[in-house]
């Protein structure tokens, strides 16, 4: 029980707060000239099409045109408004004002701009729903004291990475281009994701299959080798550098950069070394 | 050491929450807990506890693509992006959209004349000029190092065009 419960300090959870939102502002930036068309009723994605494809039940932005339709609010600015409030939630959220009300508020609106743009959803709205929803509970201010809560925090972030890598490596290993070198290949050529010219690496497959291999080896040895201290070092090393490898060679910054944050908050080499030392200190103190 | 009850509580709901997360993760899902189940899929989609994180798994068929070509009442053609971004995440989500394209194999045809529609119709608002929209479909085939290696080269191959045209009264 000592290993969920015994006191721990936030700084993990600090880093992952300060990081997420970070990441989730720099994404709402990039996507503000494209919020209409993937949100409107009129946007790329139509009226009744959009309901088809949208999950029943979950929160939307259609819930707030319907709601404000009587005082002649418009659906544009309904968008703008909730995308406007999620940016100053997430700004609030960076710098840890208000606490968990405002990841609880930061949350809410990322769901509700996921229901809404569901067929636009990838792994970074993905990760950061889970990661929002799991600020909503734990201690995330720098100011917060050492405490089971924290530690307990910090566990289901660790063990949630450690069950998605080993999870995501079973579903890679089952198909034969992973081993063979044949998806980094693809990958790097697919118009999508090219970014540099990269063909001539049919040359050498010998290149593309030793990168396939080490991806799957460093997913499927994280649940193991991330945890003890000798190897924990190295395994960080190597998801931060599989992650900035498909942030440079896929173009896909922001999914990289926050993979290899999650992975940074969740295992912070130091955090260990750091509550050890303030359990010592409360020790004497008392 | 003796921890109280709240902390104990919470611990259960924390394992409990990583349960569900598994069967999420894994593609189990819900469906087995009978009368609950619609409780936890509500729950798995609130807390993403019902994410499956099988990104490039388990491997890399093609890529589709969107092609659209506007025709002004003087005849005159050319071809437009929907994406109208200047970077890739949100070029991510554009693709992300026309790739619905491939997920609805309960009726595919019905699904692709909806969705090619709404797509015109997106057109046909961003150029008022236009009184033709074709909505072209593209899969880029991929070949493997061997095949490259023996001269093939990978390509864009045609699936599915689709017109679109405002008629005299206005309708599209």
């Amino acid at each position: 029980m000592n290993f969920f419960l015994s006191p721990a300090s936030t700084k993990p959870l600090v880093w992952l707060r300060v990081s997420l939102s970070l990441v989730l502002i720099a994404q709402a930036w990039m996507l503000r000239h494209s919020v209409d068309a993937f949100f409107a009723n009129d946007g790329i994605i139509q009226g009744e099409l959009a309901e088809a494809l949208s999950s029943p039940g979950l929160p939307k932005i259609s819930w707030l045109v319907h709601a404000l339709s009587s005082f002649s609010v418009s659906e544009a600015s309904c968008i703008h408004l909730t995308c406007g409030a999620y940016f100053l939630g997430l700004i609030l959220l960076a710098f840890g004002v208000f606490g968990r009300i405002t990841a609880a508020f930061c949350w809410f609106l990322h769901w509700t701009l996921m229901s809404t743009g569901q067929t636009t959803n990838y792994g970074v709205d993905l990760y950061a729903h889970v990661f929002l929803f799991y600020l909503i509970w734990f201690p995330s201010r720098s100011r917060d004291q050492p405490s089971s809560l924290a530690r307990l925090g910090l566990r289901l972030i660790q063990i949630h990475l450690c069950i998605t890598y080993f999870l995501s490596a079973y579903d890679k290993s089952l198909g034969s281009q992973w081993w063979n070198g044949e998806l980094i290949w693809r990958a790097l050529y697919l118009p999508v994701y090219r970014q540099f010219d990269t063909l001539w690496l049919a040359n050498f497959p010998i290149l593309p299959q030793i990168a396939g291999i080490a991806a799957l080896a460093l997913e499927f040895g994280y649940c193991i080798f991330i945890w003890p201290k000798k190897t924990r070092k190295l395994w960080i090393i190597g998801i931060v550098a599989l992650h900035l490898g498909i942030a440079v060679f896929l173009g896909l910054t922001l999914f990289g950069i926050l993979m290899c944050c999650l992975t940074v908050a969740a295992f912070f080499p130091d955090a260990e070394v750091e509550i050890n030392d303030n359990l010592a200190l409360q020790a004497s103190e008392l | 050491m003796q921890y109280p009850l709240r902390y104990r509580v919470c611990l259960g709901l924390v394992l409990t929450h990583l349960f569900l997360m598994i069967l999420g993760a894994s593609d189990i899902g819900y469906s087995w807990s009978g009368p609950l189940a619609p409780a936890l899929d509500y729950y798995g989609s609130l807390s993403g506890a019902d994410t499956v994180y099988d990104f490039f798994a388990p491997g890399i068929d093609g890529q589709l693509r969107a092609i659209f070509k506007i025709t002004d009442h003087f005849g005159k053609s050319r071809e437009v992006n929907l994406a109208e971004s200047e970077n890739q995440e949100a070029d991510l989500r554009v693709g992300n959209i026309i790739d619905e394209f491939q997920n609805h194999e309960d009726d595919p045809i019905s699904f692709q004349r909806a969705l090619s529609s709404s797509l015109a119709g997106t057109i046909f608002g961003r150029y008022p000029e236009a009184e033709k929209v074709t909505v072209k479909l593209e899969n880029y085939i991929p070949v493997s190092m061997k095949e490259y290696r023996s001269g093939m080269r990978p390509h864009w191959d045609h699936v599915y065009e689709a017109q679109f045209a405002i008629t005299p009264s206005g309708s599209k």
